[in-house]
């Protein structure tokens, strides 16, 4: 199985912020298309190390990864794929609300 | 001296002799004096101008409604003298007793905008050493202002722990800065997700306070304040922060997407008159309660507008936190220990919007 570990601080930025490129140079849209998405495409599993990047706000969170069902990922693709390593426990509830809020509405919109 | 009669000289009295004298030197300071008058007149007319002086109230608080209104009317009185006439504005310090960082980011962010649309005609008087030219000058605004910067030296602690911070973006780096700085260089434990919640306060006004809005683009920017105090033995220190911006306003966001759909009031509970899409206190009421506290429905949240419940959920999680929310016509204040907040109407619109967090902060916990 290949895994490719993706550190936020070190690979991208400690200081994550913002939605859209226009927000600012690291920006939950850049984080998505430059490292998850060719990461999933690439890999069996992915891994996001959160350890040493400020905990980022609600806008970068859901671009990068409510953006990930947007752009075709399903929730049961990344619930095989997505792990996340962060000294704080309620990083990963967040992102996984925000997958999950993605993939009701991208269903009822079908 | 001798005149001339028929051709012939005649000698003239003494005393004619000193008459005609002080008639030709009266004569000879008249002429000089008009000249100078010429010549003040013209100096007067080409560069000289009217100023007119504005008392900056004692109290510059935002939390309050009536404080927050002295303020308002302060700026509205500057914008008036400056359309309306060719007039220089002078705004008098020498009264401000009390300073908090709403307060103070909301009048130098207004005058920021009105001095760059009216180039050197704002200045301000403040006394030498005065708390109010410090800070002035601390934030960089003393040349700006005409303040001295020797007489306005930053030497208080409490003007030094002020930090200030204006942009377009959503400020990742230097929010990480200020906080790091506090981090670092005291004694007390930052919140943990306080980068996310200050972050997410920009990325707001970058998405939504100026989106149809008539501010030129330059002055499309959010300003923040800080002011930290250090907590000592058993007495708790605080992090004031607020940011600010010229926007439009939540209610008037929220009130585009309540025409569009987007938003849904709960027509069920009781709002008195019939609801409608024009600006009223009721109104701008509901929205911005509806905006910080949007429950979950059950078709599920858009994937956007996360941000204001996130920051009302952060202050609830604190001990004795508080955040205030000003927009339009309308106060949002969290109340302690409680997930839900108050709303309040306010009868003067209120420019833009201001979020206020008033933050708590005990002693980092020492290491084994």
């Amino acid at each position: 199985m290949t895994t490719k570990t993706i550190s936020l601080a070190t690979d991208f930025s400690p200081c994550p912020a913002g939605r859209y490129a226009e927000d600012g140079p690291f920006s939950g849209a850049a984080f998505r298309d430059q490292f998850l998405l060719p990461a999933i495409k690439s890999h069996q599993k992915v891994v996001v190390d959160m350890d040493g990047a400020e905990l980022a706000g609600s806008s970068f969170l859901e671009e990068a990864f409510g953006g990930l069902v947007r752009a075709g990922i399903s929730e049961s693709e990344l619930k095989k794929k997505l792990d996340f390593r962060s000294p704080r426990q309620t990083d990963a509830t967040r992102i996984w609300r925000y997958i999950h809020d993605e993939a009701i509405r991208s269903n009822l919109q079908r | 001296m001798k005149s001339t009669r028929g051709g012939k000289l005649r000698k003239i009295s003494d005393s004619r002799k000193n008459w005609l004298d002080r008639r030709v030197k009266s004569a000879w300071l008249r002429c000089v004096k008009d000249a100078v008058a010429v010549k003040h007149a013209g100096k007067q007319s080409a560069t000289r101008l009217k100023c007119s002086v504005i008392l900056v109230p004692s109290s510059l608080v935002a939390e309050r409604a009536e404080q927050r209104d002295r303020i308002l009317e302060v700026v509205e009185k500057v914008r008036n003298v400056l359309l309306s006439s060719n007039a220089r504005v002078k705004l008098d310090f020498s009264r401000v007793e009390k300073i908090f960082p709403g307060g103070m980011l909301l009048l130098i962010a207004s005058l920021q905008v009105l001095c760059s649309a009216f180039p050197r005609r704002v200045s301000a008087r403040c006394p030498p050493g005065s708390l109010a030219g410090q800070l002035l000058n601390h934030f960089g605004f003393a040349s700006m202002l005409g303040v001295s910067p020797s007489l306005s030296k930053p030497m208080a602690n409490s003007v030094v722990s002020w930090n200030f911070l204006t942009g377009t973006q959503s400020g990742g780096e230097e929010v990480r800065d200020l906080l790091n700085q506090y981090r670092t260089n005291t004694s007390a434990e930052i919140p943990q997700d306080l980068f996310a919640v200050l972050t997410e306060g920009l990325t707001n006004v970058r998405h939504h306070a100026y989106k149809d809005s008539d501010v030129p683009a330059e002055f499309q920017k959010w300003w923040l304040f800080a002011r930290y105090t250090e907590p000592q033995g058993q007495q708790l220190g605080s992090l004031y922060i607020a940011i600010y911006d010229v926007g439009v306003g939540i209610p008037f966001t929220m009130r585009k997407k309540l025409q569009t759909g987007e938003v849904v009031l709960n027509y069920a509970e009781k709002v008195g008159a019939a609801i409608t899409f024009t600006e009223g206190t009721l109104l701008d009421q509901r929205l911005l309660t509806e905006a910080v506290e949007r429950k979950r429905s059950q078709t599920g949240q858009p994937h956007r507008g996360n941000g204001l419940p996130e920051m009302r959920e952060f202050v609830s999680s604190t001990d004795n936190g508080r955040l205030y929310i000003v927009s339009g016509h309308a106060q949002y204040t969290s109340v302690r220990g409680q997930i839900d907040g108050q709303t309040h109407g306010i009868r003067q619109k209120f420019p833009g919007t201001l979020l206020l967090w008033s933050l708590p902060l005990k002693l980092k916990e020492s290491l084994p």
